[in-house]
């Protein structure tokens, strides 16, 4: 598209960064009528003050940008980019009208919506957590090791996530909408498929080690531990499947938990010397 | 007593301030429960016990994501509040029952997140007159409102939540002989199985259920068979686990 070529450029580097950290903000005002508009807004403000002196003109880009907008907080850095290319060639006397600006926000929203969603939220962040929490199990009840699950489970998940908040901007405004072309390219899906490959590999040894770590030597008949594991997996994972909530299967478990352990004390079994509970302290 | 206030107190401003991660502000996932628990356990001067809770609680609702429009459960809050009872408490029955406690908490937070949703209706509505007089400075004063709005949301349910918690587990935990404890401590395990599921539901997808079958087998087989230590076991799954992800074909 070559989109802001030939412009002139008015924006330096320092309104882009300042327009990252802003848009850290865009869930902020998140209403059920328009949803991120607000943040939106926000996020892109300084570009409108610097763009347009002219108070008509300002006002009508504010109202621009405070329409029905939603995607996925990350992935609206690359809209931010985008918009802010094309809000500096209309400035400029590009010929854009506002509502093509407004047209391609909601046109390329839902996308960059379910790219995040499925490889952030579905993804990346599942495999994360149960990386830090294999560590934390592993740490063998010394908090000093086990804080480094926590540590590498922020460190992990933000590498991306902040690269896409810098780059979406960045390269958002160096491309225009060729970012979507970009953004094709790196084709999350087959990302999105190995991350999820990855982690259950991962899951399946770290539900091993778990039955390992619970049973103690006490326990008759050690080797079924590992098949009812496998099967309490599974059973719980098809209860999820089939839409029971988790709240109410955890709910039933501490109740019923409760329950058992005082019908145990009371047929004077002492379940704690069956099944070890893991505790860090 | 002074000191439990001033301890509730402290759970209350680290619940706010850690649930703005959460909804509005950054999303760095400080606000997730393992990452949550942990501060607080840090601020209460158990990082142990913030540790155990976080794991649970991030497991359990990992299947819950804020697509679209809708509002999850609010876990921060949730996980907070929890590890502020079982600390203040500091007993394995506690911490048992604080988990109960934080899950109805999480439900409660997603309605009280909702509520402040509705009130960003009017802040967002006097956006549009700050926008119809072009004043850039007053649309963006806007945003301390919604911010105090959410600060204010989770400290008080993160408050009520721990006072009533503490008062309510501190009693049911009396109630129950000592030897239970035990019992109810074990079961803690359960509910970590039941974390695994919501992760292996999460990440299902087309033909993933072999690679968990084949990982659990290999790893068992390797920890009770060939002796490796658990973190060896680890090691070796992540390592096949980068192997089988690159070998794998992109789904047609």
């Amino acid at each position: 598209m070559g989109l802001g070529e030939g412009a002139q450029k008015r924006l330096n580097q320092w309104d882009l960064i300042w327009v990252i950290l802003r848009s850290l903000f865009i869930q902020l005002m998140w209403d059920f009528e328009r949803m991120q508009n607000a943040g939106f807004c926000y996020a892109i403000a300084p570009v409108i003050g610097k763009l347009y002196t002219d108070i008509r003109d300002r006002r009508e880009a504010i109202c621009r940008h405070l329409e029905h907008f939603n995607t996925h907080p990350y992935m609206a850095s690359y809209i931010l980019g985008i918009v802010i290319a094309l809000e500096e060639e209309k400035s400029a006397g590009g010929g854009i009208e506002g509502a093509f600006i407004s047209s391609i926000k909601t046109s390329i929203m839902g996308a960059l919506a379910s790219i995040g969603d499925s490889f952030f939220w579905a993804s990346l962040k599942p495999v994360c957590a149960i990386l830090g929490v294999s560590l934390v199990l592993l740490s063998g009840g010394s908090w000093r090791v086990a804080i480094w699950g926590p540590i590498s489970y922020l460190f992990l998940y933000n590498t991306p996530h902040i690269l896409v908040r810098i780059r979406g901007v960045l390269d958002g405004y160096r491309l225009g909408l060729g970012v979507i072309d970009e953004i094709r390219v790196f084709n999350y899906q087959r990302i999105v498929r190995k991350l999820r490959i990855f982690g259950t590999v991962v899951l399946g040894s770290a539900s091993a080690v778990l039955g390992g770590i619970a049973a103690t030597p006490a326990m008759p008949l050690r080797y079924i531990v590992p098949i009812g594991l496998v099967c309490a997996v599974v059973s719980f994972a098809w209860a999820l499947k089939r839409g029971v909530s988790v709240t109410k299967l955890s709910l039933t478990i501490v109740a019923g938990a409760v329950a058992i352990s005082i019908v145990a004390y009371h047929c004077g079994v002492d379940l704690g010397a069956y099944i070890r509970s893991w505790w860090v302290f | 007593m002074a000191s439990i206030w001033s301890k509730i107190s402290l759970v209350s401003v680290a619940a706010g301030l850690i649930g703005l991660d959460a909804s509005a502000v950054g999303q760095f996932m400080v606000s997730r429960p393992l990452v949550a628990s942990v501060i607080v356990g840090f601020l209460l001067n158990n990082p142990g016990a913030g540790l155990t809770v976080g794991i649970l609680m991030e497991l359990i609702w990992l299947g819950r994501l804020p697509i679209g429009t809708s509002v999850p459960p609010d876990v921060s809050t949730a996980s907070v509040v929890a590890t502020g009872i079982a600390v203040i408490l500091n007993s394995p029955v506690a911490i048992v029952l604080a988990m109960f406690v934080g899950i109805l908490v999480a439900r409660i937070g997603g309605y009280g997140d909702e509520l402040v949703r509705h009130a960003n209706d009017w802040v967002s509505h006097m956006a549009d007159r700050f926008a119809q007089r072009g004043d850039i400075k007053g649309f963006v004063r806007l945003h301390w409102i919604s911010i105090a709005f959410y600060l204010f949301e989770t400290s008080l349910l993160a408050f009520a939540g721990v006072s009533l918690g503490v008062y309510i587990v501190g009693s049911v935990g009396d109630l129950l002989p000592v030897g239970v404890g035990r019992g109810v401590g074990a079961v803690y395990t359960l509910l970590l199985i039941l974390g695994f599921s919501v992760v292996l539901d999460v990440l299902r997808t087309k033909g993933s259920s072999i690679y968990f079958v084949l990982s659990f087998a290999g790893a068992y087989v390797m920890s009770s068979l060939l002796r490796v230590p658990p973190w060896g076991v680890v090691l070796v799954s992540i390592a096949g686990g980068i192997a089988l992800a690159q070998m794998e074909r992109p789904a047609s």
